[in-house]
């Protein structure tokens, strides 16, 4: 019990990481750079910790919630819409970036077996890296984040397949059973076909009901949904699929039942904290020292995977009938090299195909390439527009009119939060007043039979607020009994300049909420207390007692 | 993967387990740790105890953050007396007999003080369930399980100082905690609620800030000799202020869930399967527990000025030990202090009460063990009573009713289990009764049956039920009820239903229409 290993090496993590992001900040650098920058400085760089079995568990953990983060996110209908792009650029950009990575590096002076290597290396882009920057955008659900994912999810199998056929080299010690391999290849194919057949029957006849039961206790639906994540995850890793793909299938089954964005404003606190480890941890792995006698190898390919993935993907995207905006928005995420690759090398290293120098090559690349393309991912608004200036995209054919999005934002609306018979009673009304009025609770049967849009979540969740357009509402009530939660609402509509009708269900939470300047305090019971005292004279009181009154 | 997935499989069970048959979760976890060692499905005791530290530090941190004794508010000073009562008599107790049942000192110590303090955990989502949390009698409890918490933080240091081999190594540990203490107080005072506050739209940030502050407190602790806990517990009180504790609430709730569970079933991995001398000295200090405990606190809470039928109440759901004492086990277990079968004991101690808290402290149970109560009526009584009206529950809505029957010469006789209420009543020369609205001595006290007519504003279909048993059947009687389904209900039971939830929409109708309605009238 005097093991604290893990916990101090969490320690190192989150305090490095924090540091660096705070000054990252200052100079507008993304936390995904300034996580890799904490790894590099507590592990290359100063040696303060090592990669342990349980930090890698974590980091692990963490790519996991990402993924069935970004399954929870999109319906069915949104894959089906990128599909058909999803598959073409994907495979076309393995098979160009494959093949001008090996001219490039063979003509860089590398031998045809090193070429190999990092023409598969740079063919791979990193979907941690991508799903996680357009979710700190809010573009994970907008068209272009749509096809980018679907694109990774294909290079994902191209992984698979690419790892299996190593696997196999490597097995076989130079003489390979092709035929296992492909065996091997099929199965994980067929596993994947499989876990999509079981998540889409799952979703549409084995979890709506027990899930309905247990959405009625929001702690028991977040563990169900956890553990159904990581018994696909675990099913995966069964059939050699990657975590991703479980990961994925598993969110992507529970987006089709009505608590997705419940259950993803739920997990993704957790999944920032398990893929910050995992970004810091991907510091600590990068070993850098061997690449010094090829930095100029190192910055041919990385300029490569900046400039020529995006030209692939921009050519390809384009020609399929998609926006040149949206085509832009999508190819500048494929300009970095994923974590895979670094796996794809190690294990080229420990197969005796490759030597050091080459896994250290593709770990600057990946430095560079992930660094750099944080940024193109973050401001690609503003770099299409001066891309654009320059007439340069025109030659990739794409129509310049944008993509039609569904966009519906409320605004001028009323949150109404806790759906007791308080909260039924002032969304009904106001429905029944013409005005545009969001219901919220936690319970989803709470929220049945309600004239008004509804919306099932935790308004302790800051993710909650915002998706109810907190900002544009023209007035915050709260019904809930709960003190805490009360205090906060109208804190956060005061800070917002929003004003809040907030229930002040006990004479001793009044004081606090008059100090937080809280619009209307609901107080029933003098309320109820006024309206009955009409039928007590009435009935109670003597004529000459009413007479006094 | 195949640990987690096996862990979360197991928490998905207990959490479907515990909602079906309504037990609290913390058990059924901790047996289903228990399940997966024995079905050899953990993962190696590394693993495990390294889950286990950060399952626990995340447990004890949020422990720290909901320590805000602004919401126990009025019922402070009988929280004081309860809460220390019941800490310090039992410990004596559970220490003396275990002493004389053969242990040591030590781990009479550790034994006494995992005994003493109840769980904030269950005895919450109780109060929760029942709706009491912010009624005086859920704020009263709430104070005696916060102040409970901070008896066992504190004590827990003692234990770890006392077993340092030299004074120097003591000292240093209670230099170091005192540092903590500072540091905490010092941050919480002045410069975290301003850094939670700048970084409140920043999420991602706002969640490092969090947690560095969290492993600092602990990274300091570790150096000077002071268990983790200690620290965690301190680093969640440096972030208790409002409204830091509620921007970092809903940061961390997701991740304090699942570090809960992992840290309940690792718990539960951990023990060793006891012997039988182990069992029956379980057994023996589980009824110590559950009977020894509603004594003590229905005593002790009746002396201070709580109804008898609170007082009970209070006792029986604060008799069972408490997730801190399982915390207390581990501090003694990685000192080397207590042996692993002694873990084990306190473990199923708390297993087991923890389980029949529920059924114990239902309102059934109550009711029964009422009928042996040596003196169970009310402790005041008025003037001879006749043509007055009684008014159930002495809050908003009681003393506005009173006012208002003042104002016509109108008797009023008020019923209230809140003895400062019914203090308060008295000073103003309003008659009043302490007691239960739900007991019939109560009310032949208040002389419902003598009344012109009764309001009853608690919102308890209880009270209106006894009241109707024995009230003239021509006495009209008001109901209070929030929710419109109780509305119906007691108009069913004949009463005239006031739905304040009603009332206050109207109320909000008028408002929003005259301040921001635009000028719209309603359809």
């Amino acid at each position: 019990m005097v093991d604290v290993s893990l916990l101090e090496d969490l320690g190192w993590i989150i305090c490095a990481g924090l540091v660096v992001v705070l000054l990252a900040e200052r100079i507008r650098v993304p936390s995904i750079v300034a996580y890799i920058v904490a790894g590099l400085l507590l592990g290359p760089a100063l040696g303060i910790i090592e990669v342990t079995s349980g930090v890698d568990l974590i980091a692990e953990f963490g790519i996991a919630l990402l993924l069935f983060v970004v399954g929870l996110e999109l319906s069915l209908d949104k894959i089906k819409d990128v599909g058909k792009v999803a598959v073409l650029a994907g495979l076309g950009q393995v098979v160009f970036t494959a093949a001008g990575g090996f001219g490039i590096a063979w003509l860089l002076g590398f031998t045809v077996m090193e070429s190999v290597f990092l023409a598969v290396a740079l063919t791979f882009s990193s979907t941690v890296v991508v799903v996680k920057l357009l979710d700190q955008k809010g573009d994970l659900n907008s068209l272009y984040g749509r096809i980018a994912v679907g694109i990774f999810l294909v290079q994902d199998m191209v992984v698979i397949a690419a790892l299996t056929l190593l696997a196999g080299m490597a097995g076989a010690e130079g003489d390979p059973e092709f035929g296992a391999m492909v065996g091997d290849i099929g199965f994980a194919f067929l596993g994947t076909a499989g876990l999509l057949v079981a998540a889409m029957v799952a979703a549409r006849w084995v979890l709506p009901r027990p899930f309905q039961w247990a959405a009625k206790s929001p702690e028991t639906l977040f563990l169900w949904s956890l553990c159904w994540c990581f018994l696909f995850v675990l099913a995966s890793e069964k059939m050699n699929l990657s975590l991703e793909i479980g990961a994925f299938l598993a969110g992507l089954s529970l987006a089709q039942l009505p608590y997705n964005h419940d259950l993803k404003r739920r997990v993704h606190p957790l999944m920032n904290f398990f893929i910050a480890i995992f970004f810091v941890t991907l510091g600590l792995q990068m070993q850098l020292d061997a690449a010094m006698n090829h930095l100029f190898s190192a910055g041919v390919l990385a300029l490569f995977v900046l400039i020529g993935n995006p030209l692939i993907f921009m050519f390809i995207i384009g020609r399929s009938g998609y926006s040149e905006k949206t085509a832009f928005s999508t190819s500048v995420t494929v300009a970095q090299i994923s974590e895979f690759s670094f796996i794809f090398a190690t294990m080229g290293l420990a197969a005796g195909l490759i030597d050091a120098e080459i896994l250290s090559v593709v770990a600057l690349v990946g430095l560079v390439t992930i660094a750099v393309s944080s940024y193109m991912i973050l401001y690609s608004d503003g770099l299409y527009r001066v891309i654009k200036k320059t007439g340069v995209l025109r030659i990739f054919g794409a129509p310049e009119e944008g993509d039609q999005e569904e966009h519906v934002e409320l605004s001028d609306h009323v949150i109404v939060v806790g759906m007791n018979s308080l909260g039924r009673g002032i969304a009904t009304r106001l429905c029944e007043r013409g005005e545009t009025v969001l219901a919220l609770d936690t319970d989803a049967s709470k929220l049945v039979g309600l004239p008004c849009r509804t919306m099932l979540g935790d308004v302790n969740f800051l993710a909650t607020l915002s998706e109810a357009g907190f900002e544009r509402a023209r007035l915050l009530v709260s019904a809930l009994h709960i003190e805490e939660t009360n205090r906060l609402l109208a804190f956060r509509g005061k800070e917002a300049g929003i004003p809040t009708a907030i229930h002040a269900f006990d004479s001793s939470v009044v004081k606090d909420l008059e100090a937080a300047g809280v619009s209307l305090l609901m107080e029933p019971r003098r309320d109820g207390v006024k309206q009955e005292w009409a039928s007590v004279c009435r009935e109670v009181l003597t004529d000459e007692e009413v007479a006094n009154a | 993967m195949l640990e987690i997935a096996v862990i979360l499989s197991a928490a998905a069970v207990a959490y479907g387990l515990g909602r079906a048959v309504g037990i609290p979760v913390v058990p059924l976890l901790i047996v289903a740790g228990l399940a997966l060692s024995m079905g050899q499905m953990m993962p190696d005791r590394e693993f495990v105890v390294g889950i286990l530290e950060v399952g626990l530090a995340f447990l004890v941190f949020a422990a720290g953050l909901d320590m805000a004794p602004g919401r126990v508010g009025k019922q402070t000073d009988l929280a004081l007396k309860v809460g220390l009562i019941q800490f310090f008599a039992l410990a004596s107790l559970a220490g003396w007999l275990t002493l004389r049942t053969g242990y040591s000192l030590e781990q009479a110590l550790y034994i006494a003080l995992a005994i003493s303090a109840s769980s904030t955990l269950v005895v919450v989502r109780v109060l929760k369930k029942r709706q009491e949390l912010f009624e005086s009698f859920g704020r009263m409890i709430l104070g005696v399980l916060l102040l409970q918490d901070l008896l066992v933080i504190g004590a827990i240091v003692v234990l770890r100082a006392m077993s340092e081999e030299n004074t120097a190594e003591m000292l240093q540990v209670f230099e170091v905690t005192v540092v903590l203490v500072v540091a905490a107080l010092v941050l919480g005072r002045y410069v975290l609620p301003k850094v939670v506050n700048r970084y409140r739209e920043e999420e991602e940030t706002l969640l490092l800030i969090v947690l560095a502050v969290l492993f600092s407190f602990m990274g300091l602790a570790y150096l000077g000799g002071v268990p983790a806990v200690v620290a965690a517990f301190l680093a969640g009180l440096s972030l208790s202020s409002f409204p830091a504790r509620s921007l970092v609430r809903g940061l961390i709730t997701s991740l304090t869930d699942f570090f809960m569970v992992v840290f309940f079933i690792a718990l539960g991995a951990l023990i060793t399967v006891p012997s039988t001398r182990v069992l029956l000295d379980a057994l023996f200090l589980i009824v110590v527990v559950v009977v020894i405990t509603p004594l003590l606190v229905a005593y002790v809470a009746e002396k201070a000025g709580m109804t008898s039928r609170g007082a009970l109440e209070a006792g029986l759901l604060l008799a069972q030990t408490s997730e801190f004492s399982l915390i207390v086990g581990l501090a003694g277990l990685e000192t080397g202090q207590i042996s692993e079968e002694l873990f084990a004991l306190i473990v199923i101690v708390t297993v087991v009460t923890m389980i029949v808290t529920p059924m114990l402290s239902s309102r059934q149970s109550v009711g029964w063990l009422m009928r042996f109560h040596p003196n169970p009526g009310p402790k005041l009584s008025g003037p001879g009573r006749g043509e007055h009206v009684v008014v159930i529950g002495g809050g908003t809505a009681g003393a506005l009713l009173y006012e208002k029957f003042r104002a016509v010469n109108v008797p009023v006789v008020v019923v209230d289990n809140d003895p400062m209420v019914v203090s308060q009543f008295l000073d103003r020369q309003c008659d009043a009764v302490w007691g239960d609205g739900e007991q019939s001595h109560t009310l032949t006290e208040a002389g419902v049956r003598q009344a012109r007519a009764v309001i009853v504003t608690t919102g308890k279909l209880a009270h209106l039920r006894a009241v109707k048993e024995q009230m003239q059947e021509e006495t009209p009687v008001w109901f209070h009820a929030f929710e419109v389904a109780d509305a119906e209900t007691a108009r069913d039971l004949g009463a005239r239903a006031v739905n304040y939830s009603e009332a206050a929409t109207d109320r909000f109708m008028e408002w929003f229409t005259e301040t921001l309605g635009h000028g719209m009238t309603e359809a």
